[in-house]
């Protein structure tokens, strides 16, 4: 089928679905009847929309193609961790966690595939609406300001706060008992805004929960308030500690669309509604230890509990094993797959940006050396603009800015841009200082020849400028190749995203640290070797007097 | 004899100092003409004017059978090709000789005939070998730079500039920078192609060079050629008062 004709098929589907004013799987079989019969179907359809409706109102947006393609993207950051989505701990390469199951749950009742989109927390709002998934469901809280930027579905769950504190700790049991004293919770979190609203708390933002519940059992903090789930799944395995007093505040997690796809988020709360009925939703949450009165009483369901907390249990003996050293070993020989997964990312990704690096660091610098004045301005702006910003900042504009020009890269491409571009403004510089410091002579001598600017360039000044910046470009290289691990903020998973997902499942930031450090080390130690080979096989000494 | 390089009414400025006050010199083809004169009198320039290192303000150069002219105004972009075009036929060898120290002495001799007139490398080093060996180097073909003497590697700079087949050669003191045992070496090179009919222009100081080897001495000072005579005549009886001062110093 020409692509044409499959776009038009698409609208008419579209169409159908709004005039008949159909449920989704009505919807599905209708696309398949006119996929079938397609041209007389348009016809018919395009006649009685003429009739009825006016201008077509048709809609092109990311939904109908997710409609098209049967797979349902959802975004989540598998850092986030327990028990929302994180690698399973038996198999790390494999994600679970309840909104695993839901999101499951809800694509099997839209005849969907659920296919997970990883993205950094932070950025979930802005990947939705740059198109990079079409639901975001990460224990997003429905609030006021966040309804401004997209819609949110039904609450498919809700909880509170949970006050968590040391066990010989007894007079922390309120909100009104933390004034004065020291308290961690998660950045952007809800509970952050509450223990503001609270005054005269001594806030520590985390943004992980694991160091915010390790710093309470140490002493470091008196208390850590955080959302009942990560409560229950870091702070209240940990021996030292205990839950203090009963639930603070409310709220829902609800899962995010973006504001024009009415139909979507019309499908998504039908299945919600189905699976709320059915009972699947019950189960899922009683699996994870997470079925609560607030649920019990939106699904108005008060029966007692039938299903065990078995994922939970399982959870626990999975951290909380005592493990012998060979069992350790064994275990982080088991992430070294992974790791090497996301090393050959962060490779992949420095080898690819450098080449860039060098070859457009070598146009800019010759711009500014050699170009007529406004080129020669331009270049130096380059220059000092993407030297004097910091390169977190230059990631974020091309990945999520640029799409608003209409420009919208893959995180891949992205961040080989980010990085490659980033770097050429260094690259520049050293080409540029390479080359100042070749004798003014030396370009004469080629020009008396008969040479023209460009071939002496070429054939002259540039090889013996590259023999002075070999050293330090090679430098550069390795510090671009650590520089790498910023990706993960573009969504882009390489070593440093790996370390960071298997850390916040594991509960090990030591020992898979320096697993992760090991690895860069291993990586990079090649390049230093090749650097400093280059630096001995370039340098000049053998073309000095004998 | 028409002559093989004319100059006339040569003019140059740096930053409104004149430097060349209307030069006019003619230069025989396969003659040897040595400029004298004092520090700053202008020989320097006037020699990097003729193959264009420095674009004259005015005036009219005839060299290698090309005319350049220039009346004052904007450089055109043609003019920036004309003379390009011309230093493919005009060699200059300077002081510090400025070989290119990423590349052996051989590398050095072929590269402008590779780059600049696209000829085959074989072809090149053929020429290349033939050249070094005439200035006495064919047994440091793949010597870098910093590897050999001054005179060596003045030598081998001469080499390069012949490469390109030039039909004039200017040298700019070519032998100043070197030890003075070192001095004859270079010279003897250019006596040579003196003898195979080469046009040369030389600046120098070494006077008994230009009494022996020259055939016309061009006496400059202040921007201006004051006398042009045999070296016979300029050693004996030079005519101007200036002429006579500077040779002074040197008898």
């Amino acid at each position: 089928m020409n692509s044409s004709l499959r776009k038009q098929d698409r609208r008419c589907c579209f169409i159908a679905r709004v005039k008949l004013g159909s449920l989704y799987a009505r919807g599905r079989r209708f696309e398949r009847l006119f996929a079938r019969n397609n041209l007389r179907w348009n016809f018919v359809l395009w006649f009685c929309l003429a009739l009825f409706s006016g201008p077509p109102i048709v809609n092109g947006s990311l939904f109908a193609q997710a409609l098209e393609t049967k797979t349902l993207r959802w975004g989540a950051d598998s850092e986030g961790g327990a028990p929302f989505i994180f690698p399973d701990p038996k198999e790390p390469s494999r994600i679970i966690g309840f909104e695993v199951e839901i999101v499951g749950a809800l694509a099997e009742e839209m005849s969907m595939r659920a296919e997970f989109v990883q993205n950094q927390w932070d950025g979930l709002i802005p990947g939705l609406q740059r198109g990079n998934y079409d639901i975001v469901v990460n224990g997003l809280e429905i609030t006021e300001d966040r309804k401004n930027e997209i819609n949110f579905s039904e609450p498919y769950y809700l909880t509170s706060e949970q006050l968590t504190v040391r066990k010989e700790t007894y007079d922390l049991n309120r909100l009104e008992d933390l004034p004065g004293r020291v308290v961690g919770t998660l950045k952007f979190s809800l509970a952050h805004r509450i223990l503001e609203a609270q005054g005269g708390i001594d806030i520590r933002s985390y943004d992980g929960q694991i160091n915010a519940y390790e710093d309470l059992a140490t002493g470091r903090l008196d208390a850590v308030l955080m959302d009942y789930p990560i409560a229950l799944y870091y702070g209240r395995p940990n021996a030292k500690l205990k839950f203090a007093g009963g639930p603070i505040s409310q709220m829902a997690y609800g899962i995010g669309v973006r504001k024009e796809d009415q139909q979507l988020l019309q499908s998504i709360n039908l299945a919600l509604e189905r699976i709320s009925q059915n009972g699947k939703l019950r189960e899922i949450l009683e699996r994870w230890a997470l079925w609560n009165a607030p649920m019990a009483e939106l699904l108005r369901d008060t029966s007692p509990s039938t299903t065990q907390p078995a994922a939970f249990e399982e959870y626990l003996r999975a951290v909380g094993m005592e493990r012998t050293w060979k069992d350790k070993v064994v275990q982080y020989l088991g992430y070294i797959p992974l790791l090497a997964k996301g090393g050959l990312m962060t490779v992949q990704l420095s080898i690819l940006s450098m080449v860039l690096a060098v070859v457009f660091g070598l146009i800019v610098a010759l711009l500014r050396l050699y170009a007529p004045r406004p080129l020669r301005g331009l270049s130096a702006f380059y220059v000092e603009a993407i030297r004097g910003t910091p390169l977190l900042i230059q990631l974020y504009l091309i990945y999520y800015g640029l799409p608003n020009l209409g420009l919208k890269l893959s995180p891949f491409v992205a961040a080989l841009v980010g990085l490659g571009l980033n770097y050429a403004a260094y690259e520049a510089e050293n080409y540029r200082a390479g080359i100042l410091s070749i004798p003014h002579s030396q370009m004469e001598a080629a020009m008396a020849l008969g040479m023209t600017r460009l071939q002496a360039l070429r054939h002259v000044i540039v090889p013996q400028a590259m023999r002075l910046i070999i050293p330090p470009v090679t430098n550069d290289f390795i510090s671009l190749f650590k520089d790498s691990s910023l990706v993960s903020i573009i969504t882009m998973v390489e070593l440093t995203k790996v370390y960071g997902q298997l850390a916040s499942t594991y509960y090990d930031y030591i020992g898979i640290g320096i697993l992760t450090a090991a690895m860069y080390f291993v990586i990079g130690w090649p390049f230093v070797r090749l650097s400093r080979y280059a630096e001995r096989r370039f340098t000049v000494d053998k073309r000095q007097p004998q | 004899m028409h002559p093989a390089v004319s100059i006339y009414n040569l003019r140059k400025s740096f930053n409104n100092v004149p430097v060349l006050q209307g030069i006019d010199l003619n230069v025989a083809g396969h003659e040897l003409t040595v400029l004298i004169g004092p520090s700053g009198c202008g020989k320097s320039t006037l020699l990097r004017c003729l193959n264009l290192l420095e674009i004259f303000d005015e005036g009219t150069i005839q060299i290698a059978g090309m005319i350049m002219e220039r009346d004052g105004g904007p450089v055109s972009k043609d003019f920036h090709t004309q003379a390009r075009a011309l230093r493919t036929t005009v060699g200059m060898v300077f002081q510090s000789f400025n070989l290119f120290p990423h590349l052996t002495v051989l590398e050095n001799v072929i590269c402008a005939p590779q780059v600049v007139k696209k000829i085959a490398k074989e072809e090149a080093e053929a020429t290349a070998r033939d050249l070094l060996n005439k200035v006495g180097l064919g047994s440091h073909l793949h010597y870098y730079p910093l590897q050999l003497s001054g005179g060596q590697q003045q030598r081998a700079a001469i080499a390069r500039s012949l490469a390109m087949a030039p039909k004039v050669m200017l040298y700019d003191e070519p032998t100043s920078a070197l030890d003075p045992g070192l001095v004859d070496e270079v010279l003897n090179v250019m006596k040579a192609l003196h003898d195979e009919g080469m046009t040369q222009i030389v600046v120098t100081h070494e006077m008994r060079f230009a009494r022996e080897v020259a055939d016309k001495i061009a006496y400059v000072d202040q921007g201006r050629v004051v006398e042009v005579a045999p070296p016979e005549k300029m050693f004996s009886a030079p005519e101007d008062e200036r002429t006579r001062k500077f040779l002074k110093k040197f008898l």
